[in-house]
Formats: C-alpha cells, structure tokens, sequence
C-alpha cells in the first residue's frame, strides 16, 4: 500500500498531486533531450528551439521507437524513426510520411505533462488538472547563493528514505558512534556534532509536512533543535542545514524500486552572496571498486543503511520501538492523504495560491554547534565529491574571518 | 515463560524475545466507531516498548488515532491505611 508508485495504485495516485524535479536544466545542453522516468512511468523531456520545455510518453505512438533519440525542432520534438512530430501539449502536429491530405494525425497523441523550471531544476508534474502550483520552497528560490547538487540513483523505494528523515535517534549512531568506529579504523578523529544523544524527540504535522524536533543531552527546548526544528516537505523532501548551509534533500520516487537521491544544498554563510547561483551537479558515488558501500561519509552511511535494507524493505519483519514513533507518524501521514484525495480533496502541502518564496522553518544554531555545524558537515559529508568544494570553503572561511572581524571592532569600540 | 491454549490443552512456552508475536492479536476493530481495522487502507501499527505490545490504530472511518494496549495485569496503587 505505500510503496506501489505506479499508476492506478492508491499511493501512485498521490504522489501524482505533487511536482518532481525530472533533471538538472544543465541536463539539457548539449544534447535537448533527456530520457526521465517518474512514478513508474518513461517520459523523454526536451527543449525545442523556441526554448520551450516538453515531458512526453518516451514511445513514439507510431512504431513504439524512442522519442528519446528524436530531433528537437523550433517547434515540437519530431521521432527519429519516421518523423512524426509532436508539441508540448503532446498534440501529433506532423506525419511527413501520410497523404497530405490526411487527417490521421488529428486523431493521435502522446500522454504529455507540464514542465517548469525553478532554481535550476526542471520540474515535472504527472497529475490531474488543475495543476497546483510549483512549491517555491527557500532553497530552490533564493537568488545570489552558491548553490551545489550532489546526486545519485538508488535501487530502492523512496519510502525507506522517507522513513529515514522522521528518525533523528539514527543520527547519534550512524553518523555519530558507526562514523566514529570507521574513522577510529583509519586513525582519525570522528565528527563532534553528530554524536550528542538524544534525550527527547518530538514531530508536528504542518501545512507543508512533519517538523521534526530533538533536545539533544546538554539542550533544552529553548534550543533551536526543539524550538524550531526542520521538516519532512511531504511527500518525498527534506530539509536540513545550520551554520549558513541550507539543504534539500529530495527522493524522486522512479519506480516501486529505484530512487532518485539529490542533496541540493545553498551556502549562504554570514552576508555573503555570489552572482553565480546555478547549481553545480555531480554524482555522488555509494558502492567502492569492491562493491562495498562507501560509509567514511555521512550520506554514504544514510545509502548503506537504506539499502541494505532492500529493494523494498520487508516492514512484516521490523521491530519497531518507542524511539520510532515518528516512522509510525509518517506512515498514518501518507494514509490519511490517500484518503483524503479519494474523498476529492486537496493533500497535505499541494499549494494552490500563488507566491514568491515559501520560507521553511530550519534551526539556525543545529546541534548546538554553531558555524562549526556547516564546516563539519562540509568535511564530513558528500560535497567532498563537489568540483566547487574548495570555493565552498573559502566561503565559510571568508565569512568566519568577517564574523571575527566585526567581533574585534565591536570589542574594540566598547573599549574605546 | 508463559501459556497458551492450544487445541484444548495448555502448552507451556519459553519467550524468546519480547517481540514474540504468538501470544499477540492486532486489533481487528476501531475502539471508537467499531468500523473493521482489517482494510490495508487502515493503519495498524505494532510496536514495543518495554515488555508491552503496542498497536498504533487510525481508522479511516472515523479518524480515531490513538494506542491500543493489551494488558496482562492491571497494577494500581495501595490506598493508605
């Protein structure tokens, strides 16, 4: 029931209220076509020569044949095999090959979707009309940040990842105790901030999702963890950060067993902003020469954890706890919007109303850590992959020496 | 080491773990509206804490929400003397 993606299943038919990132927009360039599949579903996105997108069924209604390796005209994708020619709306508008005076195209489409483009991403949506409109979330809004997209695909079902992002006890031990255990092997120091247990966990369902709380030991609730928190963006994101890196964790659903992973993040540390805010993307690499999961990062111990798991985790042989209330929330989450889109109404975070930017609550001072929170996060988890990574250092570092900078001459002016 | 009864005799059994379903059955009915929780498009959710068996219920029928418990010895306090 909530693992099945594809069409016509309860959980398929939900997931289709919402808007996917389907690629990169740099995706797109040299070659305009890019095969996509999403919620069980082959689709090819194209830009024609008008610079206007398109997500349409991958097989040509003709011969079957790939639209994938079709021609990209200045209007409409045309099949490679025999050149029909399809628009946006997924309209046949050419049969070069038929009578002139045929009407045979008039009576021929291809199922086709709306496509948007937002902060560097293309976004698709497969749903019903009327189209919601494409969630502005911060991240993917903001301008003047340097942003940086780390992603890879995973042979498994986006639920387990979901379920991860409502289970913050794992954070002391995969990342805390497990990462410390790799790291003791290698002789080196674990990470500090990711090991502090948990003495409280807490979860609210809000309008775009489920804000996960934690007082961690030396906390209270007056501290961010708890007070703020950061949330599950229903139904398939998450979003994290602290110390001026701000993430979106997003798992594209693309069948019942392969998930699209992206750790889009935005550095904005301090006041700092740069004029290039196009993401820079990179695939992050999970499973080494050996075929053994790569764990000496963070989000590598998230894959292995998920992973091993199986393609689709057996939940009639978990042993769920106390400490796992929040999976159980989640779970109750995605059947109560099941029903209530059976019923005719609107789920859980699909935004009607237009809008700018949609500011997500995320803690400012995460893990009590301060600053030093984003520059572990850097050293310790996937933007080592990064092509940029040492421009993302040197803007931590230049707003750490401003930060200091501005704390010497206030020090300075109260002496005076 | 607990009981059951099975096929008319009482068959003594050794625990294995706390988890050990065979003493256990899900609640097969919303503890407000009585509307069959066997649906899957119900949420009957097992989990533990301690030696207790726990069922997180929601009905779908009436959007009850809520644990259900299965107690084997109801202890309260002494009143004082």
């Amino acid at each position: 029931m909530l693992t099945r993606v594809g069409p016509g299943t309860p959980l398929g038919e939900l997931l289709r209220r919402y808007w996917y990132p389907v690629a990169f927009t740099s995706d797109l360039s040299p070659i305009p076509t890019k095969k996509v599949r999403l919620l069980g579903e082959d689709l090819v996105l194209y830009r024609d020569g008008r610079g206007t997108y398109g997500l349409l069924e991958e097989a040509c209604p003709h011969r079957r044949a790939s639209l994938v390796y079709g021609v990209c005209e200045e209007a409409g994708l045309r099949c490679g095999y025999h050149g029909w020619l399809f628009d946006e709306q997924g309209r046949c508008i050419e049969q070069p090959g038929e009578p002139a005076e045929s009407t045979f195209k008039d009576r021929i489409t291809v199922a086709a979707y709306p496509v948007q483009e937002l902060g560097g991403l293309l976004w698709g949506y497969l749903g019903p009309e009327p189209v919601p409109q494409l969630p502005r979330y911060d991240v993917f809004a903001w301008r003047g940040v340097l942003r940086d997209a780390g992603h890879c695909l995973l042979p498994i079902n986006f639920m387990q990842i979901m379920e991860n992002a409502v289970d913050p006890h794992h954070v002391e031990w995969l990342h805390g105790r497990y990462f410390s255990f790799i790291k003791g092997l290698a002789g080196e120091d674990g990470p500090k901030t990711f090991s502090r247990r948990h003495l409280k966990i807490g979860f609210d369902v809000f309008e775009h999702g489920i804000i996960k709380r934690r007082v961690l030991e030396g906390e209270t609730e007056d501290d961010d963890d708890w007070k703020i928190g950061h949330p599950l963006v229903f139904p398939y994101m998450m979003r994290v950060g602290g110390g001026g890196h701000h993430q979106m964790q997003i798992r594209v659903p693309i069948d019942d067993e392969h998930t699209w992973f992206i750790l889009y993040s935005c550095h904005k540390p301090g006041d700092l902003t740069v004029e290039d805010d196009r993401p820079v993307s990179y695939e992050i690499p999970w499973i080494d020469e050996r075929g053994q999961h790569i764990v000496d990062y963070i989000e590598g111990q998230d894959i292995m954890a998920w992973v091993t798991q199986g393609r689709i985790a057996d939940r009639t042989r978990e042993h769920l706890g106390k400490s796992d209330l929040g999976v159980i929330l989640l779970r109750k989450v995605f059947l109560e919007n099941i029903a209530r889109i059976e019923q005719g109404e609107d789920p859980l975070a699909v935004v009607r109303d237009p809008h700018e930017l949609i500011d997500l609550p995320i803690e400012r001072n995460k893990f009590g850590a301060g600053d030093e929170f984003a520059l572990e996060f850097l050293a310790m988890g996937s933007s080592r992959y990064s092509p940029q990574k040492e421009r993302i250092r040197s803007l931590y570092l230049e707003a750490q020496a401003q930060a200091q900078a501005r704390q010497r001459a206030e020090v300075g002016a109260r002496g005076a | 080491m607990f009981e059951v009864e099975r096929r008319g005799s009482v068959v003594r059994l050794e625990r294995v773990s706390a988890v050990d379903r065979s003493d256990v059955r899900e609640p097969a009915y919303c503890p407000r509206c009585g509307a069959s929780l066997a649906p899957r498009e119900n949420l009957v959710q097992e989990y533990w804490v301690a030696e207790e068996t726990r069922f997180y219920c929601w009905c779908r029928t009436c959007g009850f929400a809520g644990d259900v418990r299965f107690v084997e010895r109801v202890v309260s306090h002494e009143v004082a003397e």
